[in-house]
């Protein structure tokens, strides 16, 4: 399957008439990729919003799509719901991070697919918050003290927004205090069900991160940054928040996509902030390429040891490559405790590949990739 | 004549082509087109059959006739999935 176009981006991004006039044989090919990057129910969505025809087997097919996704998150908002209200009675309290608390800014539950559901534990009440889970029927999964399932949800739990708990280096290029999420919350209603989420601004950042952390790996990220960057009400003290957190170059790379590949508007004073910040050459060359290989991932690490400073980026690197080993038994769930030592080889190994892998590609690339398509205000 | 009481507990939510039910009871999500989405939210505000099918024809521009017929067919299935209480 090759990469998708542009214009399928603009399609997702508010624009779908880009895609009017298109065959039923390409039809089937756009349906491929927007399957591929959990978009075909937000894609249906715009296309019957504005009026654009779709040949009857792939408007089907989109159309099941766009009802599953939104099946399946009412589902987990449920199962959630009556989870949030049992810990209220254990007299215990979550946050619930983006995507899920995303849902109310979009039409409706169908646009998007919500998988584990990411929730921000109290400042020093991890064991008993998780203890009160586990007692309303959340089950672990093995070697993932932070996952927990029941029915259909699995929860993600989160001891600081951006997992800097589990790579500790991390902190060193971004942070995200738990505290100030808590202190900043704000209650809100997703589909009936009521529940503590972060301020806009805290949501805006932990998805730009997020993006950069999986290496712009799926578009709906994109898509909800352009809901979110609709939503901030004052730049100037988001400008002040991302600084402080060392998410400006995360912030900056996923705008940088909205403008200048997917020809996505940002709001003035978006624009102004961006271009007070504009990306150095190695940024530049970098961020064309993780765009380019965004389905093949792998610089996600690079990308975020670009905010780390001096000897401290190869702590990061190091620590990423090789995490302590809880961490690495997550990575190789197979492997039997016993021989754990031998994935640190194993890890050197994959390590030097990918490494040999990404410079290749980088080689092979001519150095103006991440200024194309130059676009939108 | 009456529609029908719905069921409490149940989560209605309008999509871009119609609406879907979701039923806690059973963890089953009922699928309704537009038609049938305009039917339900009458049953929500407790119209009449009547009433029903008066909505649909000033929304969807249909003969009276064909209104009441739609309008029984979809509360008949409404109940027989027991979205609605007699």
């Amino acid at each position: 399957m090759s990469p998708p176009e542009p214009a399928l981006w603009r399609a997702l991004l508010g624009q779908p008439a880009q895609l009017r006039g298109l065959g039923p044989q390409a039809w089937l090919g756009v349906l491929s990729w927007a399957s591929a990057e959990g978009v075909a129910g937000l894609l249906y969505e715009r296309c019957v919003q504005q009026g654009v025809e779709v040949p009857e087997p792939a408007r089907l097919r989109l159309q099941a799509s766009h009802r599953s996704t939104a099946a399946r998150n009412l589902q987990v908002l449920h199962e959630l719901g009556e989870v949030l209200t049992g810990l209220a009675r254990c007299g215990a309290q979550v946050v619930v991070l983006p995507g899920l608390c995303l849902l109310p800014l979009l039409p409706d539950p169908g646009w998007r697919p919500m998988e584990d559901v990411d929730v921000l534990l109290p400042p020093g009440a991890w064991e008993a918050t998780r203890a009160a889970l586990v007692s309303l029927g959340l089950r672990p999964v093995r070697r993932h003290p932070g996952l927990l399932c029941r029915g259909c949800l699995v929860l993600d739990l989160h001891r600081d927004p951006l997992d800097c708990w589990r790579v500790r280096a991390r902190r060193h290029a971004a942070w995200i205090g738990p505290q100030e999420v808590w202190r900043e919350r704000r209650q809100a209603e997703v589909e009936g069900v009521r529940m503590s989420v972060p301020c806009v601004e805290h949501q805006l950042l932990y998805t730009a991160a997020h993006a950069v952390k999986h290496a712009f790996q799926r578009l709906v990220w994109f898509v909800d940054l352009d809901l979110l960057t609709g939503q901030i009400p004052d730049w100037d003290g988001l400008a002040v928040r991302a600084q402080r957190s060392g998410l400006e170059r995360a912030l900056l790379y996923g705008l940088t996509f909205l403008r200048q590949q997917a020809g996505v508007g940002v709001p003035e004073p978006a624009r102004r902030w961006m271009e007070a910040r504009p990306l150095r050459p190695l940024e530049r060359r970098l961020l064309g390429q993780a765009f380019a290989d965004r389905w093949h991932g792998g610089w996600g690490d690079v990308l975020w040891s670009l905010g780390v400073r001096g000897a401290r980026r190869w702590q990061f690197l190091a620590e990423t490559c090789f995490p302590r080993p809880a961490v690495l038994l997550q990575v190789y769930p197979r492997l039997p405790a016993v021989l754990l030592p031998l994935a640190y080889p194993l890890r050197l190994g994959q390590a030097v590949g990918r490494a040999a892998l990404l410079a290749r590609r980088v080689l092979r690339t001519p150095a103006t990739a991440g200024e194309a398509g130059e676009g939108g205000t | 004549m009456r529609t029908g009481r719905v069921v409490a507990g149940l989560v209605y939510r309008r999509l871009v082509d119609g609406a879907m039910i979701y039923d806690p009871r059973d963890q089953t999500v009922h699928h309704l087109n537009e038609t049938a989405a305009c039917v339900w939210e009458a049953c929500q505000r407790g119209a009449s059959r009547e009433e029903a099918a008066a909505f649909l024809c000033r929304d969807y521009e249909v003969d009276p006739e064909r209104a009441a017929g739609d309008v029984d067919a979809i509360v008949a299935r409404f109940a027989a999935a027991r979205l609605l209480a007699p």
